[in-house]
């Protein structure tokens, strides 16, 4: 396995939650962002469309984070609601078919430092960098997307 | 020099809003924070009209001089399709607002100035190492004031944030 600058944590298509039913999106929104504020990440809102019509509100947030965790490393999430379809006031709450999309990468030589001696780069990350990479960073932020993961499910009352 | 802070952001609504109020509030912000005036900060401004429905296209470009060696600057672009005037009945009056879809982009950055593109040699180096701590510092507080703007026009619009 040959690690590269960028490295995708999530699988290919991304962690994706979709769910039918009862759901707070304020809450959900508010907390997925505060969970950003709370783990250090430098929170950016790519995009927030919302979509008036007569069979409700359709929205669509993409959500960006980013921590440097030191001068090499920096791990990037990403929360793309792609599309909450139908959100409306029924009884008992809000009702919304939501289709919710986890992303997670490492950055490494987020700074471009190695960016004229790639072959130094290539070195330094696949013989002299791998273990830490593998054992300290990789798990690090597969943990925090999971974690990430296991909020977003809380927050639609799905199973975790 | 050009440091990105915030690269487009969207904000984009379809529905009935008060597009009057939405652009005097926003432009106000933009004034009183001090990155633009009256005078300068509209790079733009076409209206075309077709089949009775308007459609926009606005962008301001703000700046503020931070130091005799860096520039705070927020972009902010403005796109509207098949604008409307709607009557809505609030309470006991009624109201002409408008009904559409409306795109706002925001962008910030951090530029140097000509003087310190004209720094060099031993000068620079030093002058490299002296700021660098302050460049963290303007980043962040672009940041922060951009989202600021960001979250402003949100909440104006009732979205989330």
């Amino acid at each position: 396995m040959t690690i590269n600058k960028t490295e995708k944590i999530h699988p290919s298509n991304g962690m994706v939650i979709r769910y039918k039913g009862l759901l707070d999106m304020d809450s959900l929104y508010k907390n997925v962002k505060l969970w950003f504020i709370k783990n250090k990440y430098d929170y950016f809102e790519k995009e927030n469309t919302e979509k008036h019509k007569d069979v409700g509100i359709n929205i669509k947030i993409r959500m960006k984070a980013q921590r440097e965790i030191d001068d090499y490393v920096r791990f990037d999430l990403e929360v793309d609601m792609v599309e909450v379809l139908h959100y409306k006031k029924v009884e008992g709450g809000y009702y919304g078919e939501p289709r919710i999309v986890i992303r997670g990468f490492m950055i490494l030589d987020y700074r471009n430092n190695w960016k004229l001696i790639p072959f130094l780069f290539y070195l330094y990350n696949n013989i002299i960098l791998k273990n830490k990479i593998l054992k300290y960073y990789w798990p690090k932020i597969f943990d925090e997307m999971m974690d990430l993961n296991d909020l977003i499910k809380k927050e639609l009352g799905l199973i975790k | 020099m050009k440091i990105p802070i915030l690269t487009l952001q969207k904000i984009r609504m379809d529905g009935t809003i008060n597009f009057s109020e939405l652009y005097t509030h926003m432009k106000n912000w933009l004034e009183d924070m001090g990155y633009a005036n009256e005078k300068t900060i509209e790079n733009k401004y076409i209206e075309r009209v077709k089949d009775g429905k308007k459609q926009i296209e606005i962008a301001w470009h703000g700046e503020k001089k931070k130091s005799e060696f860096f520039i705070y600057n927020i972009d902010t672009y403005i796109l509207v399709l098949a604008m409307s005037d709607v009557e809505v009945q609030q309470e006991d009056r009624k109201v002409k607002l408008q009904k559409g879809s409306f795109e706002i982009r925001i962008s910030s950055h951090i530029t140097s100035t000509s003087r310190w593109d004209e720094l060099k040699g031993f000068q620079r180096l030093y002058m490299n190492l002296f700021i660098r701590k302050r460049i963290d510092v303007y980043i962040e507080e672009l940041y922060k004031k951009s989202t600021s703007f960001h979250s402003y026009i949100k909440s104006f619009l009732g979205l989330r944030d």
